[in-house]
């Protein structure tokens, strides 16, 4: 082994310097990585919520300005403007959709009714027709296929003496936006 | 018999010592290349992982005071009365696409002979459902169960009930069918 010891003695030197290396150096410096990675894991899933709460952010002040927007236009565009609006739309209009399917216009009342919680006034019409069923079904489908914003809210029918007409109580709708006042509250 | 050693030196096994060292010195080398490769890559990967780590961080935090900034620009108030009224236009609208027509189709399919409508009142429910009461007028208690059942077998109609009936001075049972009516392009949630 003597002879040998000028391969042996350079061989042990570079192993020792090895492991010296491995612990003062390359394991150290492994554990720093492991804990920079957990710090990038981290730093990810931050960045990931802070997407999701900016998303979330912006969201909601473009989804309140589209909504505002969209409600303006249903405002000007659908529903009538005032209390005059809505009875023209309703009044006159109801009364002629009546006469074109045949049936006998009884009376008709009309009432709006604002209430504090609500952003629309509702203009509730009861109106009370005569005629035969047929012109019945015909009148609800002029008045589901005018353009007119009316909503029907419920139907009463009434069976007419001894099998004449049939008698129909229409609680009817439609909906205005005071602005005027609405405007003043704000 | 005799043996006899012709040798003029000590002979020794020179090929396992030879084959130990080269050994040893390949497990020396292999381990050098090894620490070396190593940090050669944790240097680079701490280096390029602590900067991806710092512009996440800068990121994040600047998303977060932007959401915030966003966020303070929204009147709280404002966003409730703009939920408040494109509810409430929701609501009318749904009601305004309720199609009567086919209300009155499904009822002149199940109506039997023997009972007779008096008056439909449909309203939307919390859940956004049409719960329709329909108030009818029949000779006996079987012709408004055959109108219920055959209500329920349109599919159109749920959770049928009549939660009133009483008999009138004519003798006629008067009572107030309810059920909760599923349409296709139903209303809004």
């Amino acid at each position: 082994m003597r002879e040998h010891r000028r391969i042996v003695v350079p061989l042990a030197i570079a192993l020792g310097v090895n492991v010296v290396v491995y612990l003062a150096a390359v394991y150290p410096l492994s554990q720093r990585v492991a804990n920079i990675q957990q710090r990038d894991r981290t730093a990810e899933e931050q960045l990931l919520a802070a997407r999701r709460d900016h998303a979330q952010a912006t969201g909601t002040l473009t989804g309140k300005d589209r909504a505002a927007a969209e409600l303006a236009t249903f405002y000007k565009d659908v529903l009538p403007q005032d209390l005059a609006g809505a009875r023209r739309l309703t009044q006159l209009r109801l009364a002629q959709l009546a006469r074109e399917s045949n049936l006998k216009f009884v009376r008709a009342t009309f009432e709006p009714v604002n209430e504090s919680k609500r952003t629309l006034t509702q203009l509730r019409i009861e109106m009370v027709l005569s005629g035969t069923y047929a012109d019945v079904r015909a009148f609800i489908h002029h008045l589901e296929t005018a353009p007119e914003f009316v909503v029907v809210d419920n139907i009463e029918l009434g069976q007419g003496a001894e099998g004449g007409a049939l008698s129909v109580t229409l609680h009817l709708s439609t909906y205005y936006r005071e602005t005027a006042s609405r405007d003043a509250e704000q | 018999m005799l043996k006899t050693n012709l040798a003029t030196r000590p002979f020794y096994n020179e090929r396992a010592v030879h084959f130990v060292l080269g050994v040893l010195a390949v497990l020396v080398l292999a381990i050098s290349a090894f620490n070396a490769f190593e940090l050669i890559r944790l240097t680079d990967s701490q280096r390029t992982l602590g900067a991806h780590a710092v512009d996440a961080e800068r990121e994040a935090a600047r998303l977060r005071s932007e959401a915030a900034t966003i966020r303070g620009q929204i009147n709280a108030k404002e966003l409730e009365v703009v939920a408040n009224a494109a509810r409430e236009a929701n609501s009318i609208i749904d009601q305004r696409a309720f199609s009567w027509s086919d209300l009155f189709d499904e009822l002149e399919h199940t109506l039997p002979d023997d009972v007779r409508i008096t008056a439909v009142d449909p309203s939307l429910n919390p859940q956004g459902q049409f719960v329709v009461n329909i108030a009818v007028q029949a000779r006996r208690s079987e012709d408004l169960d055959a109108f219920i059942e055959a209500l329920e077998k349109t599919g159109s109609f749920r959770d049928v009930i009549t939660p009133a009936e009483e008999t009138n001075e004519q003798g006629l049972l008067v009572a107030v069918v309810r059920g909760v009516y599923v349409r296709t392009g139903g209303a809004r949630g």
